[in-house]
Parts: structure tokens; sequence; C-alpha cells
């Protein structure tokens, strides 16, 4: 029986599938951005290269615990993707989808901080604590820009968000509150400008350990959660799968390119934001900013009513 | 189907490449950096990530240790290569492409699937942890696995090398490889050996891989020598991964080489080397002859392990110069340990240590044994030199001292190099004070951490010495430097001593250890609140850090503050004359925005020094460059807040396209801002702000300013 604002039980298999797809291309598209030789290539050698690696453990290392994260991570990515609507209709069609997906997201806290201890490692407990309080500066910004967009549905379902967006997508009603959910999506993947946690100038960070299965799962949970919340941002302000003549799910993917394509090009645009910098910009620019857009979006929303 | 190897053919194309430039042959880093550019090989962030640890240079001692104690931490399938001279590097580079898609050879060292699973063996046994290497190797593989990959890991590895300075080293090690085949052994098997089969999880299989080589006859006296070392090594590794910290953190990473590294280093590395260091009144920083120190002490197990005088002989092959303390050393007491323990205990000592309680015993008679002389007082002086020592030499020679010490009555023979040590002999002494066994458990306590108490007897020497030296606390260097001796010393000499060095290490400054590794020390942070301290060594393997630059700093969270910071090898290092001004700018620029996280930036400043070296004129790209940088409002944001001693971060940002800028026009460049001490300007910064001053001030062998400095 099934329900019809919901995809059949097998896609909840083929998400992963979909996904894991996606992220190839976008880690492809990064190649292209870096100006990598073999660009097309260089995910599968790397992928090749990480699962023939060697596991490894530190001294006095907590191998569960660094494990569990480095799990938690992907995990996290794929159930935040359950509600994301693939077209019309997501996997699950939950009620409070957009507080599901903030709580997966904020999982993904845990599994760097996680990571980073389990190791017993001086570089990547930094990184660790370095995504923790990055989580604590781009939390707050990214939690008002989400609700800001359901406040303008006055829903939390996904599916009733990108209804409320058939005339006008949010993203030009709510700007401030999309361009901060870009940072903060960039910053919850420690991606692009916001890869402090993992970056060079500690030997990688959280990551620093890991070699083998290990760093595949870690870095792949990595990208997955980037290309969800890449994939996020189009039901939540880019009008889901609204558009001319294409069915749904092709302008979801359309969409959702433009995004991943924007968030890896400003990667190689802008240098690694430094934690201690980052805070005080969420806190004292960042936050008034997103309060101020909801506040905006509300007083519309109760003029409208 | 093979699926493994067509995973390594695959792998074998894109490999990541850790590279430890060596101070001074920076032609070789251009080099083989505008290869893997080419090539379109990443630059490894740590040994976690590298396939390729490739060294660009001749190194000298103290980099060598480096170099051998980073290769334990890189992951199989894996490939060295040591690169002389600029016109070497495509060679070397093919050749490291052809070790990592040899699926033999590869899964003889270690990165088998088999291998992997040792771990669980590990745990099984007891306490992996605290055993730091040991767990690593564990992993690598098991005992069994061992002896092949010992063979033959040892003389491809040889092969890949082909650095004559190299060989030196492994020949030593190469004997173990060979040896390694009877892990089974306790005795026979060499020290070494005899640790793997002690413990599976030991089998210090990459190492041994390494080394192994020449080792002609396994029978040879030589072998148990070679056992020995490795089984420093081992236990260095160990160490170099306890050291790192404090029990949150340790640091396998490639920073950590000082502390823990450094331990690790000497331990693996080239005896040789370090042997002259020892003899070195400068050496390294404490921390490394804590190492050496502690490698001694392995040494001596070793020879323990091989029955007896063979070891001794062997060892100073190998030794030559450094493995004098060890060689002799150790294999005098142990010898005489190793008599009644019997196989097990011989089994080297430093098996016996790892083993399992039931050895140490029989390190414990046999320091007890047979020398007692030591004594409690001695290490009593220990410690102090410990204390005062604080970075300098004596403290650590003294501590080698103490080494040959224990070496005990055949070692000594060893020490005449070693002199200064001799007459710190006292350590040794301590050994034989651990009379009573009943210490060793306090060692253990140390140890305790470890896995059982009585295993890593050795461990538990070297755990102290992380500890102090992780801790040292103030006097961080001096402690460092001295502690290590004893720990190490504990170690060798009768556990029970150790234990009681363990012991005061801990005591003193720790107050506790976990799994072998000293916990971190409270103090007061900038906020007026008691946080932990832990001390780090920062390089000299890291991305876009200087060559050869080793920055000791004490963080606190992620603030920096203490600091100092040394050249490894700096006396030996020909200054690098560059061909092209410009060229040297568009370096140092293109390190900065590597560390500032533009990769693509930094990738672009590169290609343009490698242009400007092959003598092709960049004024326009480099003009757009420069543009772009100083255009870069985000760059100036985040660096707008970082002091560099006297100067800014942003102010020597921008400086350096005014200095690019005047050498492409041929001009003479502004004055530099005036920067003062690296060690200076580093403390009360937080990391990400440190690597950015070191990148700014990019301190080279040439206008060095080291120096220490606390807040």
């Amino acid at each position: 029986m099934a329900d019809p604002s919901v995809l059949p039980w097998y896609a909840a298999l083929l998400l992963p599938v979909l996904l894991g797809g996606v992220t190839w291309l976008a880690l492809v598209g990064d190649a292209l951005f870096a100006g990598e030789r073999a660009a097309v290539a260089a995910p599968g050698r790397e992928v090749a290269r990480l699962l023939v690696g060697q596991r490894r453990r530190t001294v006095a290392s907590d191998a569960l615990l660094g494990r569990v994260g480095g799990a938690v991570l992907p995990v996290a990515a794929l159930l935040a993707a359950a509600v994301l609507p693939l077209g019309e209709r997501p996997v699950a069609d939950l009620s409070v989808g957009v507080v599901w997906f903030n709580a997966m997201e904020v999982l993904a806290w845990a599994a760097v901080w996680l990571v980073g201890w389990g190791a017993n490692s001086a570089p990547a407990m930094v990184g660790g604590y370095r995504f923790v309080a990055q989580g604590l500066a781009y939390e707050l910004p990214h939690m008002f820009a989400i609700i800001t967009a359901a406040l303008g549905a006055e829903s939390l379902r996904l599916t009733t968000i990108v209804e409320a967006q058939r005339d006008l997508w949010f993203v030009v009603v709510m700007p401030v509150a999309f361009a901060v959910y870009l940072l903060s999506a960039a910053a919850m993947a420690f991606w692009g400008p916001f890869d402090a946690p993992v970056a060079r100038d500690v030997a990688g960070g959280a990551a620093a350990e890991l070699s083998g299965v290990d760093r595949l799962v870690f870095a792949g949970g990595r990208w997955l959660l980037l290309v969800v919340a890449a994939a996020m941002a189009v039901p939540l302000f880019l009008g889901g799968g609204a558009g001319p003549l294409l069915p749904a799910w092709a302008w979801v993917a359309v969409k959702t390119a433009a995004v991943l394509a924007l968030l890896l090009w400003l990667r190689h645009r802008f240098p690694t934001v430094r934690v201690d910098r980052f805070v005080p910009f969420a806190w004292v620019v960042l936050i008034p900013l997103t309060i101020a857009q909801a506040l905006a979006v509300a007083l519309v929303v109760l003029g409208g009513a | 189907m093979d699926l493994t190897a067509l995973l390594l053919r695959i792998a074998a194309r894109r490999p990541h490449v850790l590279v430890v430039a060596v101070p001074g042959a920076t032609g070789v880093r251009l080099a083989l950096e505008a290869a893997l550019a080419r090539r379109g090989w990443p630059v490894a962030t740590g040994p976690a990530d590298a396939d390729v640890l490739a060294v660009a240079g001749t190194p000298g001692p103290a980099l060598s240790d480096v170099a051998e104690a980073v290769w334990a931490q890189v992951p199989a399938p894996r490939a060295r290569i040591v690169i002389p001279r600029p016109d070497d590097v495509e060679e070397r580079l093919d050749a490291a492409v052809a070790v990592l898609a040899d699926a033999r050879h590869q899964r003889a060292g270690g990165g088998d699937r088999a291998a992997r699973r040792a771990p669980a063996q590990h745990g099984g046994g007891g306490d992996p942890a605290a055993h730091g290497e040991h767990v690593r190797h564990g992993e690598h593989s098991g005992p069994g696995e061992h002896a092949d990959q010992t063979g033959r890991g040892g003389e491809e590895r040889h092969g890949e090398h082909g650095g004559p300075a190299d060989n030196t080293h492994h020949t030593g090690p190469g004997d173990r490889g060979e040896r390694a085949p009877e892990p089974g052994h306790p005795q026979a098997g060499g020290a070494a050996d005899t640790e793997h089969a002690g413990r599976p999880g030991h089998g210090g299989e990459g190492e041994h891989g390494d080394r192994g080589e020449p080792a002609p006859e396994p029978g040879d006296p030589a072998g148990p020598a070679g056992g020995e070392e490795r089984a420093g090594a081992a236990a260095g590794a160990d160490q170099a991964a306890g050291h790192g910290g404090v029990r949150p953190l340790s640091a396998g990473t490639p920073w950590v080489r000082a502390a823990g590294g450094g331990h690790a280093d000497h331990g693996l590395g080239g005896h040789d080397e370090q042997a002259r260091e020892a003899g070195h009144p400068q050496a390294a920083a404490g921390a490394d002859h804590a190492g050496l120190a502690g490698y001694s002490d392995h040494a001596g197990h070793g020879r323990r392990g091989g029955a007896v005088q063979p070891a001794g002989a062997a060892g100073q092959d190998h030794h030559t110069e450094h493995t004098h303390h060890v060689g002799r050393t150790g294999p005098g007491e142990q010898g005489e340990g190793a008599p009644e323990p019997g196989p097990p205990a011989v089994g080297g000592s430093a098996g016996a240590d790892h083993a399992g309680p039931a050895e140490h015993a029989g390190h414990g008679r046999r320091g007890g044994g047979e020398v007692h002389r030591a004594g409690p007082a001695e290490h009593a002086g220990h410690t102090e030199r410990v204390g005062r020592a604080g970075h300098a030499e004596d403290a650590d020679h003294p501590g080698h001292a103490g080494h040959a010490g224990r070496g005990g009555e055949s070692g000594r023979g060893g020490h005449a190099e070693h002199t200064h040590h001799v007459g710190r002999t006292g350590p040794g002494e301590q050994g034989e004070g651990a009379p009573e066994p009943g210490p060793p458990a306090v060692g253990g306590s140390a140890g305790a951490g470890h896995a059982g108490p009585a295993a890593h007897a050795d461990d538990t020497g070297h755990a102290g010495h992380l500890g102090q030296g992780a801790e040292g606390e103030p006097g961080r260097h001096g402690g460092h430097a001295g502690h290590p001796a004893h720990a190490e010393h504990a170690g060798h000499t009768g556990h029970g001593d150790h234990g009681g060095h363990g012991a005061h290490g801990g005591h003193h400054h720790h107050g506790g250890v976990v799994a072998g590794l000293p916990m971190a020390e409270p103090g007061p942070d900038r906020d007026g609140l008691t946080l932990d301290r832990l001390h780090v060594p920062l390089g000299p393997v890291l991305p876009d850090w200087p060559a050869g630059l080793v920055v000791h700093v004490t963080l606190q969270g992620d603030v920096v503050q203490e600091a100092s910071a040394e050249f490894l090898d700096a006396a030996r290092a020909e200054p690098f004359t560059w061909p092209s001004a410009a060229a040297r700018e568009l370096d140092a620029l293109a390190r900065f925005l590597g560390v500032a996280g533009r990769p693509s930036e930094a990738a672009r400043a590169r290609r343009l020094r490698d242009a400007t070296l092959a003598g092709a004129r960049i004024e326009e790209e480099a003009g757009a460059l420069l543009r772009r940088i100083r255009r870069s409002r985000t760059l100036r944001w985040l660096v707008g807040d970082i002091r560099a001693g006297t100067s800014t971060v942003a102010d020597l940002l921008a400086a350096r396209p005014a200095a690019l800028e005047a050498a492409l026009a041929g001009t003479e460049p502004g004055p530099r801002p005036p920067v003062g001490e690296l060690a200076d300007a580093l403390v009360g910064a937080e990391l990400a702000a440190a690597r950015l001053i070191v990148a700014a001030l990019d301190p080279d062998d040439a206008r060095t300013a080291a120096g220490v400095a606390r807040g």
C-alpha cells in the first residue's frame, strides 16, 4: 500500500548507490577544479589505493571510538539524505524533515571529534577540536537559515517546503539564509575554506592517523556529507524539482550539481578559514544577519496570514 | 584473478608521496616537487597518508633517524626512496612505482591481509596499546609472517634505497632480516625475533624489512645484533608514539619526531649515526638523545636475546660507532641475565620485555643478579642530571652513558667512544640496581600502562621516558633528555630499576602513566584556568615546512606556550645556492599559500618557480599571481591578527610579492621586516597561526634564528 507521497521501499536501497554516484562525480569535478592530470581516473585510483592500504593504529589509541567515529560520518549522511526529495518525493517524508536533517548532520560533530580523539595523536586531536569549535561557529547560523526556510513554508516537512516555493523560490525571498546555508554546508562537511579540521597545517588533522579503509570511510563520509548538504539546498531554497521541460528528478540533479560546483569552486577560491577567526565572525556577523532574516520572513508570513 | 594485485597496480598510478627534505639539498627537493607535479602525484600530509617516503637529499644522522621513524609509520603498500641528486628523481620515482605495484613484495612487506589481522592478536595479548609500536607492528604481521617479510622486505628495500648512506644502516638491520626467519625462536631469533616471538604483535615487520638486506648469514653473530637493533627500533617506535603524548595525544605523526618521534627515530634508525651523535654534545634535542639511549638499551636487549656474546659481536658491526654503546652494553648484562632465565628470558630481553612478566623477571634477575652496583642512588643521580640538564647535552649523554653502564661489563668497552657516557654509566648500574624485581612492578607502573606489567619492561622504560620527556615539564628538554635515558636504562637494566625510573619520571612530572604513556600535566593557561599541557615537536616532516626544522612546542589546547627551534644536522648542511632569487621567493610563497590553505595558488607558485628555474620568462604570470594575492581580502583578514616576532604575518606577506618583483626586475629587494627569533615569535600563537608564522618567516638553514622561548 504504497503511500503516494513516499518513494517505494527499494528506493532506500538505491539511495546509497545514487549518492555514491553523485559523490563520485563530485570527486571528478573537484579534481578538474584542481587542474589535476587524469582527473577522471583520480578518484578511482585513490579508492584503490585506500582499499589495499594497510590499516594502522597509534599507541594507546582508542580504536573503537575512532572507528565508530569514522563510520558515523557516512551513516549520518545517508540518514540525512532519507528526507531529501529526489524529484518530488523523498525516501521518508517525515513531518519533521528539517529537524531530522539537522540532527543527522550534527552527528558529524561527534564523528570527527571521535576520530580525532581516538587516534591518541596531537594533530588528530587538534583537528577534532577544531571541528567542534567550528561547529559552535556555523551551527547557530545554519539552524537559523534552515528554520527560516521552514518558517516561510510554515512546515518542517520538506515536501511542503518545496510546495511553498511553487511561485517564488526561497532563495529570492531569503537570500541571506541561502548564503549562510551554503557557508554552513561547506563548514559541516569541513570542506572548502572551512577545512581547518583536516588541514595540511596539522598534517591532516582529525584524519592524520587514518590509513587504508579507515581513511576511505572517513573521506567518503565527508564527501557524502558535502553532497547531501548541497542537495538539501535544493528543496530548502531552490524550489526542489520545479522547472520547465525537464522532469522533477532531472531538475533536482541539475540544481544539486550547480550547488556542488559552487562549493567546489569556493574551496579553490578562498584560503582556509582559521577557526579562531571564523567563530567571532559567525557570532558577530552571521547570527545577527540570520536572525534578522528570519524576523523579516516571519513578519511577511504573519502579514500574509 | 588477483584483486589485490590489480588494486595495487591501479593505486600505484597515483601514489601519495611524503617528502623528507634534507637541509641544504634544496635542489633535490625542487626537482622532486617538479616531478611530482608533472606526474600528478599528491604530496602526502603525513605518514598515514603516504605510499612513498622520499628522502630528498642525503640525510644527516638526525634526519636519518627521523626518516626511519616515519617509515615505520607508513602503512603498506609502501616504498621508500632516497634521492641523493636531482638527476636521480625520475629513476627513483619509477622504482617506487615498481615496488608499489609489486604484489608479492607488498604482501611480504606487511601489506598482507593476514598481517592486518595480527592486531587482533595483540588485543588478545593484553594490551596492545601499551606497546606503541608494537602495536603497530602487530598489525603488520604475525610472527610467522615476519619471517618472510623480514627476509625479503629487507632486501628489496635496499634495492630501493640505493643510497649508500642507507646501506650502512641497513646493513646492520639486514641481519635482522635474515634472522627474522625464525621468529618462533627465542634465542636464535635474535632479540628482535624473540620479541616477536613472544608477542605476535610485535614483529617489527616493517622495520625489519627495511633494515634487512645484507644480513648474509643468519647464523652470523651479527644477526642477533641486527635483531637487537630492531628491537630497539621497535621500542623506539613505541616510544615515539608514546612520546607524543599525553594520554590523549601521542602523536604517531610526523611531527612527533622529537619527543616521541625522536626516540623512535633513534631507535629505528641508523644507529651508526646516532652513535656519533651520542658522542655529540649538541646532538639534537634532549629528546633525541633520549631516543638514542633508549635505543641503546634495546640494542642491549637484543643481544641478550641473541644469546650472549654473539650479540656483542654483531652489535659492533653495525653500531660501529654508535653501537658500541648499545651492543656492548646491553649484551653484557643481557648475557648474564640470559643465562638462567632460560630461553624465554634470553629470548631477548627485548623480547622478554615485551613478552611477559616472566621475562621481565628474567630481566630482573639478570640485572639484579649480576649487577646491583648501581643502586637507587645512581638513579637519583640520573634524575638530577636530568633536572639540571635542561637541554644540556650532558643530560643527553648521561642518558647514553647510562646505557653504557648497563651494558654491563661487556658493554663498557664500547663506551670508549662514548666516554661521556661512561662517566654517567651510572645508569647502567641502575639497571643492576634494579635488583629488586619488585621495582619492576614499579617500572611497570609505568609499564603498568603497558600491557602486562612485566611485559614491556622496556617499553615501560620508554614510557617513562616519554612521559618525562613529554611532560618534561618545565625543563622539558633537560628533563626529557635525562629522563629518557633513565627510562631506557630502566628498561635495559633491571627492569625493576626501570620500574623505578619509570616511577621517577612519572611521579615527578606527571602523576600518572597510562598505557605506558605519560599523562598530561596540568598548567595554568592564558585564561587563568588549569589545563593540560602537551609537549609536541613540530617537524621536520610536515607539509610545507622548512627542511630540517624542528620546533618543540608546549601546547595547551592549540596555544603554543613554549617553543624552541632547531635545525637537524645544522652543522652538516651546506647552504643551498639558489640559482634565481625569484625562484627562492616563489618557493617561500608557495609554502605560505599551502599552509594558508590555498592549494591552487600554491601549485601555481610552484609551477612558476619551476618554470623560472628552467629558464622561462614568468613576469606576466607572476604578476597575475601577485595581483591575486594582493587583492585577496580574505587572506589579509585571515592573517591580520597574527604577530610574528617584531613584525606581523601580514607585513611579511606583503613583503614577499615586493621581493619577488624586485627579483624579477633584477633589482635589490627591500629589507625584510625584522623578525627576531623564530621561537619567540611562536609563543602565544595558536597552532594554525604558528604554522603561518613559520611559513611567513620561512627560515632556512642559511638565515635561521632558532631559539628557545617560553611564555
